[in-house]
C-alpha cells in the first residue's frame, strides 16, 4: 500500500499518469478519502488500522497532487458493508443445488420481483428437470399471454406461451421500466449472481439489508437506505414480507426463507451448469486419477530394465 | 473430606452462560420449528451481546458528531463494523432455521 502510494506520487511528478497510475489511484483512493474526509469532519477513526494510518501520512502528498477531488467523493459506503458468507447447501465442492428451493425461489421470482424485473435469459424450458416436470412448466407457460407475430396479414398476436418461451418481461422497454421505477432501472436477474462480487450471499443480503441509516446519514425521496448496496441509497424498497409469498409445498414463507429461496434460484439461473460442472469434475478426477496410475505403472515397466542394467566397461587388453 | 457439592465457580460459566444454559439452547435449536416469523431479527437481537463494543464505539461516534456544523460527519463506518459483527454472528445460526 505504502510502495504503491509512493510509485503513484512518481508517476504524477514525472507526468507519466498512465493506466498503471489510474488503477493504482483507484486502490488508494478509499485509504486517502478516508483520512480526508472523516478527519474533517471528526469521525476520524483513531488511527488504528493500516489503512488510516498510511493514509494520514500521504494524505497532504494527495492534496497537492491534485486528487482531492476524486478523493472527496468517496465514503466507507463507496463498495457496500460485504455481504458475508452464508452457508449455502450448494456451497462446499461435492454438494449440488437444493432443486426445492430453487422451485421455491421461482414462486418468489414470479410472485414478487417478476413485477419489475425481467429474465431474459431464462426460458419455461429451463425450469424442466430443475425445479417442475415437463408438463408443469408447460401449464405455467400456457398462462401466459405472448405477443408474436406478424401473421400472414402482417398483424402482431396474442397467443399462449409455449416451454421455448422466455419468462415475460414486466416491461416493453429500459425507458418504461425507468418511468415506472423513479428513473431508476430494475436490472435483469438472469445473470445477477455472476454481475456483482459474491453474488448470491449479495442478493441474500441486499434483500434483507433494509435498515435505519447511521447518524449523519440521510438518503433522498424515494430512495431507501441500504449498506450492502454500493453508495447506501437503493431505489428499489424492501420487497420481502414474511408470509408474502404463497409456497406450494407448504413451506412458511418468512422474509429470510423467502431470500434464500430467490437466491438460490437467481444463483441457479446465473450458473444453471453447476451441477452439472461439480459431476464432470468428479468424473473427471476419477478418469484422470486411474489413467495416472496406469501411466505410472507403464513408465516403471519400461524404464526397469534400463534403470536396472549395470554398464561394464570391460576393457579387453 | 466432607463430600460437598462443588458451588459452581466463576469460570464455569463462559460468555454464553452455564454449561447447563447452554445444552438448554442447543437443545432449543435442534428443535426447529419452521413458522412464517422471521428468524433473523431474533438472531440479530441474540447476537448483540457478541457485539457490545462494536455497538458502544457506534454511539459514541454518534455523540461525536452532534456538535458537527459541517453537515459532512457521518458513522457509516461504525455502524458498519457492527453490522459486520452481527453478521458473522447470525451467518452460521440463520439457515439452520430454513429449509
Ligand atoms: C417495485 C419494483 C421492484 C421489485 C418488485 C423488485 N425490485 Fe429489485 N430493483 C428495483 C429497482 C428500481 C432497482 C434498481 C435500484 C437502483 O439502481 O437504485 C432494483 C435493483 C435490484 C437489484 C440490483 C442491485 C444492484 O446491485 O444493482 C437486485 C439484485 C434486485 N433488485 C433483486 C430483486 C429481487 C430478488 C426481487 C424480488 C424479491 C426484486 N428485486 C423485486 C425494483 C424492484
Amino acid at each position: 500500500m505504502r510502495s504503491s502510494a509512493l510509485l503513484l506520487r512518481a508517476l504524477r511528478g514525472s507526468g507519466l499518469a498512465s493506466c498503471a497510475a489510474e488503477d493504482a489511484a483507484h486502490k488508494v483512493m478509499p485509504a486517502l478519502a478516508r483520512a480526508a474526509s472523516t478527519s474533517a469532519a471528526a469521525t476520524a477513526r483513531p488511527a488504528a488500522s493500516w489503512a488510516s494510518r498510511a493514509a494520514s501520512a500521504f494524505g497532504a502528498a494527495a492534496a497537492l497532487a491534485g486528487l482531492t477531488t476524486v478523493a472527496a467523493a468517496d465514503h466507507e459506503a463507496e463498495h457496500g458493508l460485504d455481504s458475508g458468507a452464508w452457508p449455502w447447501s450448494h456451497s462446499g465442492l461435492l454438494d449440488s443445488y437444493d432443486h426445492a428451493s430453487i422451485r421455491r425461489g421461482y414462486q418468489v421470482y414470479k410472485q414478487v420481483c417478476a413485477a419489475c424485473h425481467s429474465m431474459q435469459y431464462i426460458h419455461f424450458r429451463d425450469l424442466v428437470g430443475v425445479a417442475y416436470t415437463e408438463e408443469e412448466a408447460k401449464a405455467m407457460a400456457a398462462e401466459e399471454e405472448i405477443m408474436d407475430g406478424p401473421n400472414d396479414e402482417g398483424e402482431m398476436f396474442e397467443r399462449p406461451g409455449r416451454l421455448s418461451d422466455p419468462l415475460p418481461a414486466p416491461y416493453a422497454n429500459e425507458q418504461a421500466a425507468r418511468y415506472a421505477n423513479g428513473g431508476a432501472y430494475p436490472p435483469d436477474l438472469s445473470l445477477i449472481c455472476a454481475a456483482r462480487p459474491n453474488g448470491t450471499n449479495y442478493v441474500f443480503s441486499l434483500l434483507l439489508g433494509y435498515k435505519e441509516p447511521p447518524a449523519g446519514i440521510s438518503v433522498r425521496e424515494g430512495l431507501h437506505y441500504n449498506p450492502y448496496f454500493p453508495g447506501g441509497a437503493i431505489a428499489m424498497p424492501r420487497m420481502l414480507a414474511d408470509g408474502g409469498v404463497e409456497y406450494d409445498d407448504g413451506t412458511p414463507s418468512s422474509s429470510s426463507q423467502q431470500s434464500k429461496d430467490v437466491s438460490t434460484f437467481l444463483a441457479w439461473a446465473a450458473a444453471p451448469e453447476h451441477d452439472e460442472r461439480k459431476l464432470v469434475g468428479v468424473k473427471a478426477l476419477t478418469v484422470i486419477g486411474i489413467m495416472w496410475c496406469f501411466a505410472l505403472y507403464q513408465k516403471r515397466l519400461k524404464w526397469a530394465p534400463l534403470k536396472s542394467r549395470r554398464v561394464v566397461v570391460d576393457v579387453v587388453n | 473430606m466432607p463430600l460437598v457439592a462443588r458451588k459452581p465457580r466463576e469460570r464455569d460459566a463462559g460468555p454464553r452462560g452455564t454449561r447447563q444454559q447452554q445444552q438448554i439452547s442447543a437443545a432449543a435449536i435442534t428443535m426447529v420449528e419452521y413458522t412464517e416469523e422471521d428468524p433473523k431479527p431474533q438472531l440479530e437481537e441474540a447476537c448483540k451481546v457478541d457485539c457490545l463494543k462494536e455497538w458502544h464505539n457506534y454511539k459514541a461516534c454518534s455523540e461525536r458528531i452532534k456538535s458537527d456544523e459541517t453537515g459532512e460527519a457521518h458513522c457509516t463506518g461504525w455502524a458498519f463494523d457492527y453490522w459486520r459483527c452481527i453478521d458473522k454472528c447470525v451467518a452460521p445460526k440463520l439457515f439452520a432455521r430454513l429449509k
